[in-house]
């Protein structure tokens, strides 16, 4: 079967690898998602709450 | 380089109460056994050992995995496991182990290395096992379960997860932005600036300069630089000024910022509630068709029961009413398709009730915030509290019809009765004259005016700036999570893309090998959903040159077969990259005798180079036509037997077993093979035995079978000392068989022996050497054995086909 082929966990973890290569992307939030996909916790739950923590933590610093 | 299996053992799993032991040195096996052998005693294993997991078992809810997994006649005591060891991944060689701790069923895996977790995880990416169960739930699972079947093989229903997953993420945050409702919150602090100062000033220099206007009159010697300077300002204007009054003030002006804004939003949160009346109403009014979409599942279950057949009577399996089952079926696909309808309305009526939902939420919290003033406690501004207090029930009863039941046949109220009014916010009056009368009673004060304008209007800035700051926060994430997202949707796009043009000429080719010269050609499978929604797969076909699809329009049970066969062989080739073997427990149990024997040559010809462990309970197709194929590929043939004693055992060939054992002797590794060469030993000296009509005493049925090596040896002896001269003088080297310190050692079936493999070595040659005496060395001679049915009436001996090896027998 042709090298290019991907399984979709391939494909999934060659799209978290690469996240934070996106043009304009938020680096924090591209490690988060990152850190949440390898721990397998990456629900919509999950990630709003990180979101929020973020936000916060941003606050914090301001 | 794919690694192979070597050796696998399995003890006291499933139906395996001893050890059973698959010595393959990386070679491919077929392997029969009847129903109920314990065949699938090897598959659960490797499933096991792989995924922690046995699908079939874990699919009950009802069974726990563990217990399901240990062979029922173990004691606390012993330990379960599965052990796979390596070519060209000796590093990943393992036993997983189950046993009972503290009552409780425990697993353990003998390494732990990072190397070898990475192995596991890489492992369970592959297709490793197919089943026949796996295999007819794919011809029998309604499109909606076939497509995430499929999607499942290939991985992509992960993938359709996490895409829902940075979906709702994006949207959560949309919907925060939206409900936060920044606008209302930021033009009221801007009203307040315009009030205070005189203008909607949105840079922090604009504001000192403004401030430093401000005070001049006051001459009060300090200049405000930045925004910090301004406590120190308000703290010196404090002093002279009516304290009491300052606070009250500064209590009613925030107080009427919170209620001014909330007023400023009636109909943004009207509109909203609206929305989910109207919804509210659509589906109360049709409730029936709403309680239908939690019908779905029995409706599902329910063909599926028909579909799997486990329902053959021509009625309904619920009610047992007569009903043409065909017609039932037809009836079930019609409901799910009116509830797929109805689904879709419930998903607007939901999007709706979370809105208005998270709003009033938000606005209960921003009164609640109110509430805890201290002030707002006071006599003197009851009407406020009373005022805040009802505004807070009224979106507190919002918040409660959002949650109310569609189904519970409660009405919620409409938007005269439930939605805000003007009206509610009547105290504002109250609030509004006691600030004109606290600005009066400081007309004459000049520092209690600039105080509280300087004091309103720096808290207005800040709000300001941290709802501007919140919204930017807000609005960089949503920008960010569009980006992942769109991101996203492009790469699975095109990894889709990809995988289905190289996939679908795999299935087409493997399919096309198994049903020549048949009507379905250039067999593919295709998206389903939106541009860039992928909803599913389906499976499109020509036949007779017209395109078709679904394929059970055309293809009967064996092809449909065929076809779920040949996704899962594409998907090996496509997807098992650190694993060369695979084992396929039953997967031709409802193919015809055609389909049979092209998949058998498909396996041997396309899949050579893969290790493969086939298993069958088809006899015919095993000993006609497997079998006499895989032998020329030089494959293990071996059959799985089961008995009440060993449980599920293999049924080793003596010319396997010798191979096995002279293969771990020359690699020396002896662990374990006290047995086989036991096992070897007495089946050989039982042959001897029968061939030379030695007679032993009786015994009944099994336990005939059960003849120790010494007891055997004895009798030959015996025989031998009666009947020939010229075999008596071979006895040096029978008893060299039986004065070996290993054969007292090897008679009991477990023995913890553990000998050197000098001495192993030493005994294997003179066994071999025993046998020697019995077996006729020419190539050509067809009848080998030495044996009493040779037996030449005229010279009086006892002889091999070919007459080579004669000894006399009187």
């Amino acid at each position: 079967m042709a090298e290019n082929v991907k399984s979709g966990t391939e494909i999934l973890d060659e799209f978290f690898e690469n996240v934070d290569q996106i043009e304009n992307v938020d680096q924090e939030i591209a490690q988060m998602l990152v850190r949440l996909y390898t721990d397998n916790k990456l629900t919509d739950i999950n990630v709003k709450n990180e979101l929020q923590t973020l936000r916060e933590t941003d606050a914090g610093k301001d | 380089m794919p690694v192979k299996i070597k050796k696998i053992k399995v003890k006291g799993i499933r139906g395996a109460m001893d050890s059973l032991e698959l010595p393959l040195d990386g070679r491919s096996i077929l392997l029969y056994g009847d129903n109920g052998t314990g065949k699938s005693t090897i598959s659960d294993a490797l499933e096991w050992f792989y995924t922690n997991k046995v699908s079939h078992l874990s699919s009950n809810g009802e069974i726990d995995l563990k217990e399901a997994l240990r062979n029922a006649s173990l004691s606390d005591e012993d330990v379960s496991e599965v052990g796979i060891s390596f070519i060209k991944g000796e590093n990943f060689n393992a036993t997983k182990t189950l046993f009972v701790k503290r009552g409780k069923l425990i697993t353990e895996c003998s390494i732990a290395t990072e190397e070898f977790n990475k192995y596991l995880n890489a492992s369970t990416n592959e297709n490793l096992l197919l089943r026949y169960q796996y295999l007819r739930d794919f011809v029998d699972n309604t499109k909606g379960d076939k497509l995430k079947y499929l999607s499942d093989i290939i991985g992509f229903s992960e993938v359709t997860k996490k895409k829902d997953v940075l979906r709702k993420s994006y949207n959560s945050l949309k919907n925060e932005i939206k409900n936060q409702n920044f606008e209302a919150q930021i033009n009221t602090q801007k009203e307040v600036l315009i009030e205070k100062i005189g203008a909607a000033i949105s840079r922090e220099e604009d504001l000192i300069e403004v401030i430093n206007q401000k005070i001049a009159p006051l001459e009060t010697k300090i200049e405000v630089r930045k925004i910090e300077d301004i406590d120190t300002l308000l703290e010196h204007l404090r002093k002279g000024t009516n304290n009491k009054l300052n606070e009250e003030l500064a209590f009613l002006e925030k107080t009427k910022a919170v209620i001014d804004t909330l007023k400023s939003e009636i109909n943004f949160i009207n509109t909203e509630y609206g929305k989910y009346y109207d919804e509210f109403e659509k589906i109360a009014s049709d409730v029936e068709s709403i309680m239908q979409t939690f019908l779905a599942e029995l409706l599902k279950t329910g063909d599926t029961v028909l579909a799997k057949k486990f329902h053959t009577e021509e009625s309904c399996p619920l009610c047992l009413q007569p009903k043409s089952l065909e017609d039932l079926r037809t009836e079930i696909a019609l409901r799910l398709k009116e509830i797929e309808e109805s689904s879709k309305k419930k998903a607007v009526f939901d999007k709706a009730k979370q809105s208005i939902g998270a709003i009033a939420i938000e606005r209960v919290k921003r009164l609640d915030n109110l509430l805890l003033e201290k002030l707002i406690k006071d006599e003197e501004f009851k009407r406020i509290n009373t005022g805040t207090i009802a505004l807070k029930e009224k979106i507190i009863k919002i918040q409660q019809a959002s949650v109310e039941k569609v189904t519970s046949g409660n009405k919620i109220p409409d938007i005269d009765t439930g939605g805000l009014k003007e009206v509610d916010f009547s105290f504002q009056t109250v609030i509004a004259e006691r600030i004109k009368e606290i600005k009066q009673l400081q007309e004459k004060d000049n520092s209690a005016v600039v105080y509280s304008n300087v004091s309103a209007s720096k808290d207005a800035f800040k709000k300001i700036k941290h709802f501007e700051m919140q919204r930017s926060k807000l609005e960089s994430q949503r920008k960010t999570l569009e980006l992942i997202y769109n991101e996203f949707v492009k790469k699975q796009k095109e990894g889709l893309e990809n995988f289905i043009s190289t996939f679908s000429e795999k299935i087409n080719e493997f399919y096309q090998y198994m049903n020549p010269d048949e009507p379905f050609q250039e067999i593919k499978i295709v998206t389903i959903g939106e541009d860039d929604e992928l909803n599913g797969i389906t499976i499109n076909y020509k036949y007779n040159g017209v395109w078709v699809s679904p394929p059970q329009k055309y293809f009967s049970e064996s092809h449909l077969n065929c076809f779920g066969l040949s996704f899962f062989l594409a998907s090996i080739e496509a997807f098992n990259k650190k694993n060369g073997f695979v084992l396929l427990d039953d997967v031709i149990s409802s193919f015809d005798t055609n389909h049979r024997k092209r998949f058998a040559e498909l396996i041997f010809e396309k899949f050579s180079k893969y290790q493969i462990i086939l298993l069958t309970h088809e006899y015919d197709w095993f000993k006609n036509f497997v079998s006499p194929l895989a032998k020329q590929k030089n494959w293990i043939i071996n059959e799985i037997k089961w008995s009440k004693d060993k449980g599920t055992f293999l049924s080793e060939k003596p010319s396997d077993l010798k191979i096995r054992i002279e293969l771990a002797i020359a690699e020396s590794n002896i662990e374990g093979l006290g047995n086989p060469i036991r096992i070897y030993l007495e089946h050989s000296l039982k042959e001897i035995c029968i061939n030379l009509d030695v007679k032993v005493s009786f015994r009944y049925n099994d336990f005939n079978e059960k003849r120790m090596p010494d007891e055997l040896i004895n009798a030959l002896k015996s025989r031998i000392k009666e009947k020939s001269t010229e075999l008596k003088e071979e006895f040096p080297t029978i008893e060299r068989v039986a004065n070996s310190a290993l054969f007292g050692n090897l008679l009991s079936h477990d023995n913890p022996f553990d000998p050197k493999i000098g001495d192993l070595n030493a005994f294997w040659a003179d066994i071999l050497a025993l046998e020697e005496i019995f077996i006729c060395d020419k190539v050509d001679c067809k009848r080998p054995k030495v044996s009493i049915k040779n037996y030449d009436n005229v010279a009086r001996k006892i002889r091999c086909g070919c007459g080579q090896t004669t000894y006399d027998w009187k």
